[in-house]
């Protein structure tokens, strides 16, 4: 039996990014062992879509290599998951057989993509777009010329169909709500990003509810249930479901770890077994969870001082932006677009150049703000809604990015 | 890149100005030699280069509506003025020119009315500027005679500015003054005025006296040095006829200083101190101007000014006189060649019947005016009523210019034809012409001007003549040929024009009449080319010229002495409860007529550039309006709607308007539409000066900003006003309900070849704050507009420039201001763009005195004109000011 002081179950962002942070705090990799499911290297996630469109190589993609694991010392368990936690025992057993001890457990499990399990799911060609393997599945498969689908009409979902596009497949979009992006976008600016898409070659279906793929063993076609009621047939060779994530839990679960949406950690990471902690996708905090990678680095730190002993405040709440940027068209978005019911909005177009923006004061308080085209002053809008403060001139505020 | 020497086009002072063109543009600098200026120019006269462009300039003659040759539009003028003549007799036509024309074009536009058509119904604008001096001077002097120069200014001890706000109107030879008092601070300056203008600010003491009274304040004058016995007994004796007369009237009405007290609303005291101080200054010169010369009694106020100088023998020698400013750069040559109505032709008078003989031989015509013509306002109301059916118009604008101005667009609309000169593609006047001729401007014009102080000087082209623009002298004679005169108007170029004017101004003359320029009859081109600004007379013996005239204390009087005259003043126009205010009108600083070039040049507007009513802040607040508010301004003639401004220079119950605006410019802001036809008796020039009005606040939700260089149609029943700058259309708006922006631009859409392409960024405001509209034609933008409900600030400089480069997005463009931060406060110093915030600045990092804020920002040390504000400014920031401000020329 193998044991180190530390042991992280994952390899994804959030495990290499608190492996970065505790290294930084100076303690030695040969105190800490980590387990990865994927056969991966640390890679960054958030580059796959431009890998998929081509932009980026892998190389690029590669954030933490065997070299560097080696170099820190650190004992690095690729493709060999684990499949049972012993918290009393202070052991961990992987699905070789090996065993591990630890003093301290962290949860970096990450998320899986949430698959719809409609009839045909199984078929060879449909695909979620997670991981560096579904990437790779989905580029060896994809011929330009080829039809894919691609269910969900969120920033993911939008990222995989831009990959797509870019390899010269002809691509559609299957979004359930009414616009684009709508958690992030108003009607308007989901219009025109709708516009834009279009422009570049990607057909879109609005209201439209994913019911069967269909096929012979290889996927023929999406069959859709649409507002009006009627159905139609999307003829596809590749489909990819691009409906969110999904918090993996079930080893802390079956550990016996208090666990809701997903792994219940305190504002210092900690689980409710002592000496076991969780970061990233994987947790929640107060009813949180998480999903962009902010948020997460911030826990890494936090997480970090926690496992040398290091006091610190504990996790706050941030609110994240959304960027989104597919060759040439620039979004921006941030606030609670989900609560705008009192609000008042001024909005700015500009036809000439396909800009827009509006922002959403509640009491002279910017609430909300999204941009289309021109997000230059993206930033800015965030700190005006996160400082809470009134805005004099919202007017100004909104053509300048400055309130003065 | 040669330097040609001209002179400037726009007022009386008559400055040299040195003109360089280059590939960059035309340049402009003052003439070092030129004697008004000694190289010195005001602002307006700095910016003469931002004027020449070709935007808007008429081009080409029309003929109702199209495109003609020269050719054919002389012949129609002809044969309509035959038509007319025909049906009706030669009084039913009528030329209306102007103090801008050259010496030469007016000679000849007289020589053809007057002399081949056979009519006098010549006048000219000058009929509202200078005609009262013009009186006055003949009734006195015997003779329209200037006595004085401006040098006298400088030599006297004591100089008097009446009706006049000389550092606005002649910054130049204001500054003189103030140079002169700068080297000898004895030099006192009084001004009076019913406003407290900027020129009052450096003077030593300003009556502030009731608007019209200046007749009661002068006649005072006769009666105080009559009673104290100031008087020059000996000149009187030996130079001048009715003084006794004159002297028992003017004692009896003025029994005491509480008589004069009353009338003028000014104190005993002030009055035995102005008194004293002119009866104890032999070195004393009247500056006197609009003030004066625009009143109803104005020949009597005028002449009231010229008995105090006879009086006090205060005439004739250095440092003193009595000396009427003219307003425009050539009403002098315009008198010199009989322009008015009234005048025959070299000053002689159409009423005498060996002058009509005298001009009848030398110009070889049997056809001469038996009489005299209708004067400005007259020549008006008679084509209103249908008398006269045909009038050419050249240079000037009279649907602004003229009181009553409702009834000239009635007057015109009643004409059978209206022929229209002009250098300018749109103006009021112009609206209504029939035929059009495209006329040479200044830069292109070749001839001479003569200045207030008698001084000719040679106007020189330097640029070529654009399209078809002619010389106003050659469109007449064309149009001479076409009537039959072809010997009598063979002009080869305007050295013959003014030979032949020097040669009438000599002929048979042997020093009966003032005005004799003999000595220059016989020049030769190249000689007119090269003449040097020389004051006249100027007969063959002197051909050196005269200063001042009156030395030797002879009159042009049958007599050969001045007389005095009854010149009893009368009370002006007064308010009553339905009219409350009266209403002053005049110019602004950087402004000239009606903006037709000055309105061209950014940085002439960037001091005001929009129409207003000045009231006192205490009436602005009695009417229940604050600055800036929309007043309706309104009697039975017209109605004018305009901003207000608080100026606490203004007596209660006072206003001043500027004159400059009209229909092309503003959507109501022609002060001459409030003026009535009430002119003077004698000389027929109107009463600008007290006017009374209604004045009503407005209620205005929004205020906006339109720039276009696509012509628009505005939202209705908004305030507008106007101006350009190179190809964009700058207009200022104010409105009752703010316009929605889709409802704009679907106003604004067009009708354009391309409408559809049009496209837009705007603003859609929830809140109800603020409308933002960009239009983009073709990739380019073409319209900008704001309105929120105050009034916007924007960098009009950066924006033009910003909107033609379209180099940055509509939302960069959008607030009107660079991002980096722009100052966009009151333009103090024109000529070297400084604002009020960087002078403000400057203050506060301790320059405090006019001086140093001018070696610090170079604020005021070109024309000197906004050193008044310079002070003001010091003055409110709580600096003292030194009494004698360091003038930088």
């Amino acid at each position: 039996m193998t044991a180190r002081r530390l042991l992280i179950i994952g390899n994804g962002m959030a495990a290499t990014r608190l492996l970065d942070e505790l290294l930084a705090r100076g303690m030695s990799g040969s105190d800490i062992a980590v387990v990865g499911e994927e056969d991966a290297h640390g890679y960054n996630r958030i580059a796959l879509s431009p890998w998929l469109a081509g932009e980026k190589s892998l190389e690029q993609l590669i954030t933490h290599d065997a070299e560097w694991y080696a170099a820190h010392d650190i004992a690095l368990y690729l493709a060999d998951p684990v499949v049972s936690v012993a918290i009393a025992k202070r052991e961990v057993c992987l699905a070789s057989g090996r065993v591990l001890a630890w003093q301290q457990l962290v949860f970096a499990t990450g998320s899986r993509a949430t698959r719809l399990s409609i009839p045909g799911h199984d078929l060879a060609g449909v695909n979620v777009f997670r991981s560096l393997a579904d990437a790779e599945a989905i580029a060896a498969t994809a011929v330009a010329g080829q039809r894919a689908v691609v269910i969900g009409g969120g920033l993911l979902g939008l990222e995989a169909a831009w990959g797509l596009r870019q390899r010269g497949l002809e691509v559609s979009v299957v979004h359930n709500g009414e616009w684009l992006m709508n958690r992030q976008l108003d009607a308007e600016a989901g219009a025109l990003l709708a516009q834009a898409l279009n422009a570049r070659g990607i057909a879109l279906h609005f209201g439209a509810r994913s019911e069967a793929f269909v096929g012979d063993g290889e996927l023929a076609g999406l069959r859709l249930r649409l507002s009006a009621g009627q159905e139609q047939i999307l003829p596809c060779e590749l489909a990819i479901m691009s409906l969110g994530i999904t918090p993996e839990m079930s080893l802390a679960i079956s550990a016996g770890l208090r666990c809701a949406r997903a792994i219940c950690v305190d504002a210092w990471l900690r689980s409710s077994a002592e000496n076991v902690f969780a970061l990233g996708e994987c947790c929640e905090i107060d009813g949180e969870s998480f999903g962009l990678v902010a948020p997460i680095y911030q826990q890494a730190k936090i997480l970090a001082d926690t496992l040398i002993g290091v006091c610190n405040l504990g996790y706050r709440r941030i609110a994240s932006p959304t960027r989104l940027k597919v060759t040439g068209i620039d979004l921006f978005s941030a606030g609670e677009l989900h609560d705008l019911a009192d609000c008042k909005s001024i909005a700015w177009r500009d036809t000439q150049r396909g800009h827009y923006r509006r922002l959403w004061f509640r009491h002279h308080q910017l609430i909300a703000a999204v941009l289309f085209g021109d997000v230059d002053d993206g930033g800015a809008f965030f700190d005006v809604i996160e400082q809470g403060l009134p805005v004099a001139d919202p007017v100004a505020l909104m053509l300048t990015g400055s309130a003065a | 890149m040669a330097d040609i020497k001209t002179t400037c086009p726009y007022c009386g002072v008559g400055c040299g100005v040195t003109a360089t063109t280059s590939e960059a543009g035309v340049s402009v600098r003052g003439d070092e030699s030129h004697p008004a200026n000694n190289g010195r120019l005001c602002v307006k006269g700095s910016a003469l280069g931002d004027t020449v462009g070709l935007e808007r300039r008429l081009l080409y003659p029309q003929v109702d509506g199209l495109r003609a040759s020269w050719d054919h539009a002389a012949q129609q003028i002809a044969r309509r003025m035959q038509d007319t003549i025909k049906r009706y007799g030669p009084d039913a036509v009528a030329f209306y020119v102007s103090g801008q024309l050259l010496t030469e074009d007016y000679y000849v536009a007289n020589k053809l009315m007057k002399g081949f058509i056979g009519s006098a119904n010549i006048d000219t604008n000058s009929r509202l500027c200078m005609s009262t001096a013009v009186a006055a001077h003949k009734q006195i002097f015997g003779s329209d005679s200037v006595p004085g120069c401006y040098e006298d200014l400088e030599l006297a001890d004591l100089v008097i500015l009446v009706g006049s706000n000389m550092a606005w109107t002649h910054p130049v030879v204001y500054q003189r003054i103030i140079a002169a008092k700068k080297a000898r601070p004895s030099l006192q300056i009084v001004v009076i005025d019913p406003r407290r203008t900027a020129t009052a600010d450096s003077a030593d003491s300003h009556l502030q006296l009731t608007p019209g009274s200046d007749g009661y304040l002068f006649d005072g004058l006769l009666a105080y040095a009559i009673a104290n016995d100031h008087l020059d007994h000996e000149f009187i004796a030996a130079h001048t006829d009715g003084f006794a007369a004159m002297a028992a009237a003017c004692s009896a009405r003025n029994a005491s200083l509480a008589v004069t007290a009353t009338a003028t609303g000014l104190s005993e005291v002030a009055l035995d101190a102005f008194y004293a101080q002119v009866c104890a200054t032999p070195k004393t010169v009247t500056v006197f101007s609009q003030g004066i010369n625009q009143a109803a009694a104005g020949v009597d106020n005028a002449s009231a000014i010229l008995q105090c100088h006879l009086a006090l023998g205060q005439i004739g020698k250095s440092g003193a006189g009595a000396f009427s400013m003219t307003g425009q750069p050539n009403a002098m040559g315009g008198r010199e060649v009989g322009g008015l109505a009234n005048q025959l032709a070299a000053h002689m008078d159409i009423l005498k019947p060996e002058h009509r003989d005298l001009v009848s031989r030398f110009w070889q015509t049997a056809d001469l005016a038996p009489r005299p013509g209708l004067k400005a306002v007259d020549m008006f109301e008679a084509m209103a009523s249908g008398k006269i059916r045909f009038v050419w118009i050249i240079a000037t604008n009279p649907l602004v210019s003229l009181p009553d101005a409702n009834r000239v667009r009635d007057a015109l609309i009643a004409c059978d034809c209206v022929v229209v000169s002009d250098c300018v593609d749109d103006t009021d006047t112009l609206r209504l012409a029939d035929i059009r001729l495209p006329a040479a401007g200044w830069g292109e014009k070749d001839g001479t001007v003569t200045n207030s102080e008698r001084c000719i000087s040679r106007q020189r082209a330097f640029l070529p003549l654009p399209g078809e623009a002619k010389p106003d002298w050659w469109a007449l004679s064309q149009v001479a040929k076409h009537l039959g005169h072809a010997q009598a108007f063979d002009y080869s170029n305007s050295a013959a024009i003014f030979r032949e004017h020097a040669a009438l101004s000599a002929f048979e003359n042997n020093g009966s009449r003032d005005f004799n320029i003999g000595a220059l009859a016989t020049c030769s081109d190249a000689d007119y080319d090269a003449l040097m600004p020389v004051q006249w007379p100027m007969p063959i013996a002197k051909p050196e010229g005269t200063a001042r005239l009156f030395s030797d204390g002879h009159f042009f009087t049958a007599s050969g002495r001045a007389q005095f005259i009854d010149a009893h003043p009368q009370a002006a126009k007064t308010s009553s409860p339905n009219l409350p205010f009266l209403l002053n009108s005049g110019r602004i600083r950087d402004q000239w007529h009606t903006m037709t070039r000055t309105g061209r040049s950014a940085r002439l507007l960037s001091h005001i550039a929009e129409p207003f009513i000045a009231l006192h802040p205490d009436d602005l607040a009695q009417i229940g309006a604050e600055h800036e508010q929309l007043l309706s301004v309104h009697n039975s003639f017209g109605e004018c709607v305009v901003p207000a401004m608080a100026d606490s220079g203004i007596a209660r119950g006072h206003a001043f308007m500027p004159i400059h605006w009209s229909a092309s410019n503003a959507s109501q802001a022609r002060v001459g539409s409030l003026v009535a036809p009430l002119c003077d008796p004698v000389s027929g020039q109107p009463a600008f000066k007290q006017s009374p009005v209604a004045i009503t606040p407005l209620r205005s939700q929004w205020q906006g900003i339109l720039i276009s260089r696509v012509a628009l149609q505005l939202p209705e029943n908004q305030y507008w006003c106007r101006h350009d700058i190179g190809v964009w259309q700058i207009y200022t708006l104010m409105g009752a309900r703010l316009p929605v922006s889709a409802e704009l631009m679907a106003l604004w859409q067009g009708t354009e070849a391309h409408p559809a392409s049009r496209k837009w960024a705007s603003l859609d405001d929830a809140l109800g704050l603020r409308h933002h509209i960009i239009g983009y034609d073709n990739e380019q933008p073409v319209l900008w507009f704001l309105a929120q409900p105050e009034r916007p600030r924007i960098d009009e400089v950066w924006l033009l420039d910003a909107l033609s480069q379209n180099q940055l997005s509509a939302r960069e463009l959008s607030r009107g201001v660079p991002s980096t931060g722009s100052d966009t406060s009151a333009l103090v110093c024109s000529c070297h763009q400084v604002r009020s915030q960087r002078l403000l600045d400057a203050i506060t990092d301790g320059h405090r005195s006019v001086e140093a804020l001018g070696a610090c920002t170079r604020a005021g040390t070109n024309c000197g004109s906004c050193i008044p504000e310079l002070k003001k400014l010091l003055a409110e920031q709580m600096f003292v000011v030194s009494p004698n401000p360091e003038v930088m020329l």
